[in-house]
């Protein structure tokens, strides 16, 4: 693609995201507020079930408890929404004839505003869960940044698998459940034996809440592995989800032609 | 980018596309994918819709694209377009290009025009400063002006469809790829559009062009290529394509092999890919397009021969309705000369003959009716105006007769009226004379009686007090004895619209008296025995003393917790064999539930006793207090002292003889003559008065009640007020007020301090508890503790209502109230 058709993309991003927001939060304001209620409420069941059994291995374990629920939430909805991103755009992919990324992007672009809101929101419960601020919570930008990266590289494989397994749906959603259940979003990683924490720091998204709650709570930035490695990661995943999605767009198309 | 050759912005080589089709394409099944993609192999197959194409276009021209269905059309134009990705062959492309339909299909119906708008122009490349500058253009092309914020889904189709093509056409495309799916819309849009083509064709810009529409095809496009199953069966001029696509498909064979046979020379399939097995055969047509323009050319051909058929009989119809008129003229020209003159003659001699037979017959006619004429009327005018006189004359006599002899009857049988009308009046007035005076004797006599039953009573009281407190019999014996005038005994039973039996007494307590006399009469049998149960309260204990003397046992129930009052449940557990009746009180300014006490009693046959010293004229529910019981005493007039003070003694008509018994007087009857009253004003006048009175007073009460009761709830802390019935219009003649337990008052002191405060003003009659639960002295069965008895008579603050200012007592309660607070 030349150059020359970039701010022609960029608004076509633009347009298709705000597309995508609307059209999911079909514009009203309620529809968008329980955006934000269901983490709220995820916290509110998962903090009164764990508070006493987990309460007492975390400091702080409402602040804790709530960075993981926003953090994995956006994981988990971006890509659920991403790997249906294409079939939702089918219209679009058939009869127009631009980089079929800016769909996936623009699906990432949408989940990004409420995501966004939620951080703010978010600071403003770790605040009044009495943490203290800090100068590392300058960080975090740089953290949410890496997950950003991780999720765009992850979501560039779904809607092509889906394209062409359709149940990838399906098995998608058992995947995120269980990925939940070995991503420390709501139990401290001390309380799991030292052969099994090993294998659960392979998770990127382990290293990136470790990376997130240490700047918010602890003050600390633990730049290695918790912020190098999923960006690593995530760079990688981005460049070869690119590879493929350049390599299978005509045949994407074709899939889509078929039924 | 290779150079295109001279001045060619499309150019295609051996372009082909194949697809994947089979019955099943959208249910394959993951495994099924698999399958396919590991061995290439499959329940599918290939479907090349279009291959070996070579096309060139050059800058500025206008290719038109024909065919049937299936025939690859669109799938070229998706691969010019480069949305698709050519199988085989390789296509170039210079220049912005876009596929022209299907525009729509990637709008939003949920967004609004406006904003589908910047979208259909995002997705076209078109940059926000471009958008902006072009808007009003594409807005004056649409005509969507007034609908910008509509939803787009809320469009009509026809409207619909403009708005991705007018930011299409807005769109800086080079090379235009057309489907002729755009021809929707009304004609002016149409045009509209065919001018727009005409304007890109005049621009330079290139123009491919899909249709169905031959005509259109021919008016725009110079050169068109005729594809069928995938392949070009000719590229050229217009009108040659338009034939062979008309002879081959419009025509009888819809078969696509001579296509293919004669398009194919130059691009034999090359080496077969090796996903296509070998057993697949050269351009396989798409079944359902295949089945299409075998439809398509059935079609065409059953209109053809239809065309020709009607040509042909319409051109033998023509013959055969010249030759018709041919003929008819002739035949006219031939006949018509000779009847016309046929004709004329006859008609001449009809004509002549008419007239003269007309002339003939007219004249005779004429005289033989003048002659008939005269003779009838001469021969009748003498024999019927005879006849007439006679007949008026006879009629005449005939009439007078009758009226004179009517005359006479009349006079006789008057004569005969007057005489039996007047012996009759003598009959019956002297009868009625009779009857008359006998009924008044009846009543002087019944009145006398009465009066001397009435007088008996009275004198009976100071006999029966003779064993009572001295100062008691003089009072009595000081009372003047005068005589009762009759009317009393009317107005009351109709003041109370009450039918049976009743008397008037001097005091509340001689009317009860009166009525257990009566009750427990021997003769011929009585309604109370000795030994019988009463239940009652035991708030009202003097009348509980009577019953001993009588034999009776008073059984004692607690009252309602809420009414502070009889209540049912209360009753039924003190119930026993030997109950006999139950004395329904007036209590806490108001009555028991009447009705139902009414029902329960009829249902266990026991008599119900009303007793309601202060509720006379009240009403409770349909009928008046006083009413509802077997037996009842009622009363009126508020303070014990007062010489107004009397009652009622009352029964149903069942026990008609009840005042008429004598019984004696029991020996042990202690006289409690709480409120011997002088019977100076107890006559007619008094009566009517009180009858009047009932109304008035009542309203007045009423209201000194409602504004007692406003002003103690505004306390609920301090006081409590008895729940009043439903039904029991609240004409009570006191109002009572309960201190509660944690009051830092009691019930006695906030009587004395009303008393004190409100001097003239609260009368004399603030009774109070606590009162002692013996009975006299007398033997009484109490049923249990009485714990709401207790707290009514110790708590309990019952002021009588009448003369009494409701303002000036509220004030000086929350006078006392306010003074009680802070002090303790």
């Amino acid at each position: 693609m030349d150059q020359g058709r970039l701010p022609a993309f960029w608004r076509l991003l633009r347009e298709l995201t705000w597309v995508e927001f609307k059209l999911r939060e079909q514009g009203t304001v309620l529809g968008f507020l329980w955006t934000l209620l269901y983490p709220l409420l995820m916290f509110i069941v998962l903090y009164l079930l764990f508070v006493r059994w987990l309460g007492k291995f975390v400091d702080m374990y409402a602040a804790y408890l709530l960075i993981g629920i926003v953090l994995w939430n956006f994981f988990q909805r971006t890509t659920c929404l991403a790997l249906t991103s294409f079939s939702r755009r089918r219209s679009l992919i058939k009869n127009y004839k631009f980089p079929r990324e800016i769909i996936l992007f623009s699906t990432i672009g949408s989940t990004l505003i409420p995501f966004v809101v939620e951080l703010v929101l978010l600071l403003g419960f770790v605040l009044a869960f009495r943490v203290e601020p800090k100068l590392t919570w300058l960080f975090l930008p740089a953290v949410i940044a890496v997950q950003i990266v991780f999720v765009t590289g992850v979501s560039f494989f779904l809607p092509l698998i889906a394209a062409e397994y359709r149940d990838i749906e399906r098995i998608w959603e058992v995947l995120t459940m269980a990925l939940f259940y070995v991503t420390p979003v709501f139990y401290p990683l001390s309380i799991i034996s030292e052969g099994k924490r090993t294998l659960l720091l392979y998770n990127p998204i382990t290293q990136i809440l470790i990376a997130a709650r240490g700047c918010l709570i602890d003050g600390t930035i633990p730049l290695w592995p918790s912020f190098a490695v999923p960006l690593l990661e995530g760079l990688l995943l981005c460049a070869a989800g690119y590879y493929l999605m350049r390599r299978y767009e005509y045949h994407l198309v074709d899939r889509m032609m078929e039924p | 980018m290779p150079e295109p050759g001279a001045g060619a912005v499309i150019r295609a080589q051996g372009l082909g596309k194949s697809f994947l089709i089979g019955s099943k394409s959208t249910q394959e099944s993951s495994l099924e994918t698999t399958h396919r993609l590991l061995t290439g192999t499959g329940s599918q197959r290939l479907l090349w819709a279009l291959r070996g194409l070579d096309l060139e276009v050059r800058r500025g021209e206008t290719l038109g694209i024909i065919g049937p269905n299936g025939a690859g059309k669109s799938t070229l134009l998706l691969l010019l377009a480069r949305i698709l990705a050519p199988s085989e062959g390789r296509v170039e492309v210079l220049g912005k290009t876009d596929q022209f339909f299907g525009l729509d299909e990637g709008l939003q119906s949920q967004l609004t025009v406006l904003e589908n708008m910047s979208l259909c122009a995002a997705l076209l490349g078109m940059p926000d400063e471009v958008f902006t500058q072009r808007l009003p253009a594409m807005l004056a092309f649409s005509k969507l002006d007034d609908y910008l914020y509509a939803k787009f889904g809320e469009l009509s189709s026809g409207l619909a469809a403009r708005v991705a093509f007018s930011v299409a056409i807005h769109g800086d495309l080079d090379i235009i790829l057309v489907d002729e799916k755009l021809a929707v819309g009304d004609a002016a849009f149409q045009d509209k559009c065919l001018a727009v083509f005409r304007d890109f064709q005049a621009q330079g810009k290139t123009l491919l062009i899909v249709s169905h529409s031959l005509r259109l095809i021919d008016r725009l496009c110079p050169r068109t290529l005729y594809l069928n199953a995938g392949r070009a069966a000719f590229l050229g001029d217009t009108t040659e394509a338009i034939r062979l696509f008309v002879q081959e498909c419009g025509g009888a064979s819809p078969e696509p092999r001579p296509v293919a046979q004669r398009a194919e020379t130059p691009r034999e399939e090359p080496a077969a890919p090796p996903a296509q097995p070998e057993a697949l055969p050269q351009a396989v047509p798409d079944p359902d397009a295949l089945l299409e323009d075998i439809r398509d050319g059935v079609r065409a051909e059953l209109k053809r021969d239809r065309a020709e058929r009607a040509t042909e009989s319409s051109r033998r119809l023509d013959q055969a309705v010249a030759q018709i008129a041919d003929r008819l003229e002739a035949f006219k020209a031939d006949t018509s000369a000779a009847l016309l003159q046929n004709f004329n003659q006859a008609m001449g001699q009809l004509a002549d003959r008419l007239e003269e037979l007309r002339a003939a017959g007219m004249k005779a006619a004429a005289e033989s009716l003048a002659q008939r004429q005269t003779a009838f009327l001469d021969a009748h005018w003498e024999e019927r105006s005879a006849a007439f006189a006679k007949r008026l004359d006879e009629a005449v006599s005939r009439i007078t007769g009758e009226i004179e002899g009517l005359q006479a009857s009349w006079l006789q049988g008057g004569a005969r009226q007057k005489s039996a009308l007047d012996s009759q009046w003598e009959q019956r007035s002297t009868a009625f004379v009779k009857k008359l005076d006998h009924s008044v004797g009846q009543i002087v006599d019944r009145i006398e009686a009465l009066r001397a039953d009435w007088m008996q009573t009275l004198t009976e009281v100071p006999e029966a007090a003779a064993g009572g407190p001295a100062d008691v019999v003089s009072i009595l014996k000081r009372l003047p004895r005068q005589p009762l005038e009759a009317e009393v005994f009317r107005v009351w039973p109709e003041a109370l619209r009450h039918t049976g039996p009743l008397k008037v007494c001097g005091s509340f307590n001689d009317a009860f008296l009166t009525l257990l006399c009566g009750l427990t009469a021997p003769a011929p049998e009585p309604r109370l025995r000795p030994g019988q149960e009463v239940v009652m309260t035991a708030a009202n204990l003097h009348i509980a003393g009577y019953l001993p003397a009588f034999g009776m046992v008073p059984v004692f129930v607690d009252l309602d917790p809420a009414a502070f009052n009889l209540g049912l449940p209360q009753l039924e557990k003190a119930l026993s064999p030997a109950t006999r009746a139950v004395l329904a009180t007036g209590l806490a300014g108001s009555v028991p539930d009447l009705e139902r006490l009414r029902a329960f009693c009829d249902e266990r046959k026991l008599l119900l006793i009303e007793c309601a010293p202060h509720h006379l004229g009240s009403r409770f529910g349909s009928r008046m207090v006083g009413t509802w019981g077997d037996a009842a005493c009622v009363a009126a007039g508020g303070q014990a002292d007062s010489p107004e003070t009397w009652a009622l003694a009352l029964a149903r008509p069942e026990l008609g003889d009840i005042f008429a018994r004598k019984a004696p007087r029991p020996e042990s009857l202690p006289l409690i003559l709480q409120h011997p009253a002088p019977l100076t004003k107890l006559g007619l006048s008094l009566a009517r008065e009180a009858s009047r009175h009932l109304g008035a007073a009542a309203k007045r009460r009423k209201a000194a009640v409602a504004q007692l009761r406003a002003f103690c709830s505004s306390y609920p802390g301090l006081l409590t007020l008895p729940e009043l019935p439903a039904q029991f219009s609240a004409d009570a003649e006191s109002f009572t007020v309960i201190v509660k337990e944690g009051a830092p008052f009691s019930a006695a002191e906030l009587a004395t301090a009303l008393a004190a405060a409100s001097g003239p003003l609260l009368p004399a009659d603030v009774r109070m508890g606590p009162q002692t639960k013996r009975v006299y002295g007398l033997e009484a069965r109490a049923v249990s503790d009485l714990p709401n008895t207790g707290f009514l008579l110790s708590r309990g603050l019952n002021l009588a209502v009448d003369g009494l200012d409701a303002a000036e007592t509220c004030a000086a309660l929350a006078r006392f109230i306010s003074a009680q607070g802070p002090r303790r």
